[in-house]
C-alpha cells in the first residue's frame, strides 16, 4: 500500500485545493489513504527541511518527494494510476 | 460528448463574490454551477480581518471556510472547485462556458465573480524559482521560511501584511519598495517600521531573482546603484490584476481590465453580469465583493423573469 504523506498548513487555501482535488479522486483509487501533517510541527518541519518544500503543500509519496506548491489534478491522478498500479 | 442542460446561472469564481451570489440564487430555486479554481479566491490569502461585520477578528481562511459551510447547506448548487475557466461563448441557450479539461456548460445567464489574480514582477528568474522560494502566497509559505533572510516585494496592505507575518518567522526581511515611501495602511506601517528584523529598502527595483536549485538572492537597484541580497524566499506582493483573460474579448472592460458593469451588475452583454473585484467598483473589499455577489444574482434571477 503506497503512502501518501500531505504537508500542510492552517489557512493555506493552495492546500485547500490541493486537498479537494485528492478526495475527488478517491473513487479512482480506493485504497489512497492520506497522512496529512501540519508543517509547523516538529514532524512536520523535519519533512520540510529533509526534503527540501519550499511551497505549500508538500506531498510526499513512500518516502519521495513528488511535489510542492499547487499541483494539477491530472498530475496527481496520473501519478496515483503509477503508485497505485493493479 | 454528452450535452447537459442548460443552467439558470453559472457563477464563476468561488470568492465572497461568487458564493454570495450562489446563495442567493439557490434561494431564489435558481439552477445554479458555480466553477472556481481557488476556493476564497483572494480574500483566504488575507491574514486578520477586522472589518468583516459580526467578527471582531477574524482570518480570510476563516471567514472563507464560514461562507464555504453556509453555501454547502444548499444541496441544488452545483460545485465545480479547482476547474480553470477558459472561454465563454454566446451560444442559442445563453452562453457556453468552456473549462481547461474540455468540458462545456450552458447557462442562461452567467456572473463573472472571477476577482483578481497576482500581478507578477516579469524579472528573470521569476517563473523558473516558482515554488523554489518565489511565493505569492505568505499564508501558505511564510512558514517555510524559519530562521532565514527573505525579501518581501511591494510597498502596499499585501506586502505589509506578509512582512508582518514573515516577522514572526525569518530571521532578516529586505523589503523592497520601488516608490519613495511605503503606502498601506498605517497602523501595519507602523508595525513593520518598528521591527528591528526589517529592512525596508525604497526607490529600490527589483532586476534579477538569482539560484542555483533553490533562491539565492536577489539582484536590486537602488537609485542606480545596484547590489545582490542573499535570501532564500522573494514574497511578490505587488497587488494583483483582474482576472479576465477568458470574457475579455466579449465584454467592455476599463482601462484597467476591470469589467464595467452598471447598477444591475450587467455588463455590456445582455444576460452576463460580473461582482467583486473583478468589476470596475472602486471599493475592492470582502463585505463590499459579498454585497455586489448579491446584487448580481437579484438582478440575474429578474433577468431570467423577463425572458420567460
Amino acid at each position: 500500500m503506497a503512502k501518501i504523506q500531505f504537508l500542510t498548513m492552517v489557512g493555506c487555501p493552495i492546500c485547500a485545493k490541493v486537498k479537494k482535488s485528492i478526495e475527488e479522486l478517491k473513487p479512482e483509487f480506493p485504497e489512497l489513504k492520506l497522512e496529512e501533517i501540519d508543517m509547523t510541527t516538529p514532524e512536520g518541519q523535519k519533512l520540510v527541511q529533509k526534503h527540501q518544500i519550499m511551497a505549500s503543500p508538500g506531498i510526499i509519496i513512500n518516502g519521495e518527494f513528488f511535489s510542492s506548491g499547487d499541483v494539477s489534478k491530472d498530475k496527481l491522478r496520473e501519478k496515483f494510476k503509477e503508485v497505485f498500479v493493479q | 460528448m454528452s450535452k447537459e442542460k442548460p443552467h439558470d446561472v453559472i457563477i464563476i469564481g468561488t470568492g465572497p463574490a461568487g458564493m454570495t451570489a450562489a446563495v442567493y440564487c439557490a434561494r431564489k430555486k435558481l439552477e445554479t454551477l458555480i466553477i472556481g479554481q481557488q476556493l476564497g479566491g483572494q480574500a483566504a490569502l488575507s491574514g486578520a480581518m477586522e472589518n468583516y461585520l459580526g467578527f471582531h477578528l477574524i482570518t480570510g481562511a476563516q471567514l472563507i471556510e464560514k461562507f464555504h459551510e453556509h453555501l454547502e447547506d444548499f444541496k441544488e448548487v452545483t460545485h465545480r472547485h479547482g476547474v480553470e475557466v477558459t472561454d465563454i461563448k454566446k451560444h442559442k441557450s445563453g452562453f457556453r462556458v468552456t473549462t481547461k479539461d474540455g468540458q462545456h456548460h450552458f447557462g442562461k445567464t452567467v456572473i463573472v465573480a472571477s476577482g483578481k489574480i497576482p500581478r507578477k514582477l516579469n524579472v528573470p528568474g521569476e517563473d523558473k524559482y516558482k515554488n523554489l522560494g518565489v511565493t505569492y502566497c505568505a499564508t501558505c509559505d511564510a512558514p517555510l521560511f524559519p530562521k532565514k533572510d527573505v525579501a518581501v516585494i511591494g510597498g502596499g496592505n499585501s506586502a505589509l501584511d506578509a512582512t508582518l507575518q514573515l516577522i514572526k518567522i525569518a530571521k532578516k526581511i529586505y523589503l523592497i519598495n520601488i516608490t519613495e515611501a511605503l503606502g498601506g495602511d498605517a497602523v501595519m506601517r507602523e508595525k513593520v517600521e518598528k521591527s528591528k528584523k526589517v529592512e525596508i529598502l525604497n526607490n529600490t527595483k527589483t532586476l534579477e531573482i538569482l539560484g542555483d536549485k533553490f533562491v539565492t538572492g536577489i539582484k536590486v537597484e537602488t537609485e542606480g546603484q545596484e547590489k545582490t541580497l542573499p535570501v532564500s524566499g522573494v514574497f511578490i506582493e505587488i497587488g494583483s490584476i483582474p482576472s479576465v483573460g477568458f470574457i475579455k474579448d466579449l465584454v467592455e472592460l476599463n482601462e484597467r481590465n476591470e469589467i464595467v458593469i452598471d447598477r444591475r451588475n450587467m455588463t455590456s452583454v445582455p444576460g452576463i453580469f460580473a461582482a467583486g473585484d473583478v468589476t470596475d467598483v472602486l471599493e475592492k473589499q470582502v463585505i463590499v465583493a459579498a454585497g455586489e455577489g448579491a446584487k448580481a444574482a437579484i438582478h440575474a434571477s429578474e433577468y431570467l423573469e423577463k425572458q420567460k
